[in-house]
């Protein structure tokens, strides 16, 4: 879930941005022109998942796909969703500029969990890459959407409804989205195994 | 998608013929103002002041209508429930206990939300795509960023074709979308088909444009407009966020 424009005070904004200028430039340490087309074709996946809607009355949600960016891209993912939450917030209207540096950070943040997890996971060899997979997905969900809460949690005490809100609309995202990514993982192992190697540690 | 914020973004308002990179200056400047506005009447008065902002992209109202309502949606839920959760001074209202304190703050916010995305809104869909980064690249945004936005940006239409190509093979085999566990398999194999082609495609996209001569700097034989108007309509726009913010400010505090 993206956090909206008009609720976050400014310092919270600011810090937002600051934290995520830091982790996009550490995450674009490095670079070579030849990794960028595949990093803009994930990042551009990453946009389109937000298309994909399903309700839960009395609002719907869309898949959010940071799992699968930071297990593909590892710390490349840092430059990735800024870009890809700013075409959304420009395009589409989700989340928004002013809010940009906040969600860059969240997602960024759990992308990196994610991409840990699913090494770690995969490192042990007993784990399917569909279970690895759907575990990092569920647990990049999971954490941003704790972030989330508790960054509405601080707004206020009149925000501790929507926050629990927000928390308990994460669920049915994270059960989707592990799946979707654990079946995406488990593909792109069996035609494109050298993507999951980690891209850039 | 892409077709419809491109559309009007060529216009000859006074909005479009703004100089790309004091577009973007100004109103982010604006838009900061506005996220920290924290009196109702002056968040008001941003309100409005956006909208007019707006306004001047003499952009097809309904058009605009649809996007801000869109933009809307998320947000709505939220407010509504201040007034019920807040704590303060209760107000009876038709039999519902509010509390003022919630439905000031529920105001406040919802106001600031309409100023920031009418903001965004005019410096979106009154500048061409390749007009707003290359005004960022000459602001210094990082090169990684400007070229990997353009990339997306460009991608997303090839995505958008793989996606759209294997639906339709997907239909011609008799397969129904409609979701049930046994539709996910199938599902995750076109997501993981279509990045795969694509990924392909762009490699060969990258070839192409590297062999021409692209070093992932944006160039551009269209100058930004010069002239005396930029100048008048960067001092409009910034003059409004410094009222605006000694407004908020007050005289007391």
């Amino acid at each position: 879930m993206h956090l909206s424009d008009g609720i976050l005070p400014v310092p919270v904004l600011a810090a937002g941005f600051v934290v995520a200028g830091a982790l996009a430039a550490w995450g674009a340490a490095a670079w070579r022109d030849e990794e960028t087309p595949r990093v803009a074709v994930f990042t551009a996946a990453f946009f389109a998942a937000s298309l994909l809607h399903f309700k839960v009355p009395p609002t719907s949600v869309h898949l959010l796909f940071h799992g699968l960016l930071g297990v593909v891209l590892g710390r490349r993912a840092l430059v990735a969703l800024p870009v890809g939450l700013a075409l959304q917030a420009a395009l589409l209207g989700h989340g928004g500029l002013s809010t940009l540096g906040v969600n860059a950070s969240v997602f960024g943040l759990a992308a990196l969990a994610a991409h840990h997890a699913f090494r770690a996971l995969t490192g042990t060899g007993r784990v399917t890459p569909f279970a690895a997979g759907a575990l990092a997905a569920a647990l990049g969900v999971a954490l941003s959407a704790v972030a989330v809460m508790g960054l509405l949690w601080s707004v206020g005490e009149g925000f501790r409804l929507v926050a629990q809100y927000a928390l308990i609309a994460h669920l049915p995202i994270l059960g989707v989205e592990a799946v979707v990514t654990g079946f995406t993982v488990e593909f792109l192992r069996r035609v494109r195994p050298a993507l999951l190697a980690g891209g850039c540690p | 998608m892409q077709a419809e914020v491109e559309q009007f973004a060529r216009g000859t308002s006074p909005l479009h013929a703004w100089d790309a990179r004091w577009k973007v200056v100004s109103l982010a400047v604006l838009m900061l103002v506005l996220a920290s506005l924290d009196s109702l009447s002056v968040a008001t008065l941003g309100a409005a002041g956006a909208l007019a902002v707006l306004a001047c992209g003499r952009l097809p109202l309904r058009f605009l209508a649809r996007r801000l309502i869109a933009a809307q949606v998320f947000l709505l839920p939220c407010l509504l429930v201040l007034p019920l959760t807040f704590t303060g001074a209760p107000l009876w209202i038709g039999g519902v206990r509010l509390s003022g304190e919630g439905l000031r703050v529920a105001s406040l916010f919802y106001l600031r939300a309409l100023a920031l995305v009418a903001v965004a809104m005019a410096l979106v869909y009154s500048t061409p795509m390749t007009s707003l980064l290359r005004a960022l690249q000459e602001l210094r945004l990082p090169r990684i960023l400007v070229a990997l936005a353009l990339l997306t940006h460009r991608y997303l239409s090839t995505l958008a074709g793989e996606f759209t190509r294997m639906r339709w093979a997907l239909a011609a085999r008799g397969f129904s979308p409609r979701p049930r566990p046994a539709a996910w398999r199938p599902l995750a194999n076109v997501v993981g088909v279509a990045l795969v082609r694509s990924l392909e495609r762009t490699e060969r996209l990258q070839h192409a444009t590297r062999s021409r001569g692209y070093t992932g700097r944006l160039r551009s034989l269209q100058p930004f407009p010069g002239g005396p108007a930029n100048w008048l309509k960067s001092a409009a726009c910034l003059g409004a966020a410094l009222g605006l913010w000694f407004l908020d400010r007050g005289p007391g505090t």
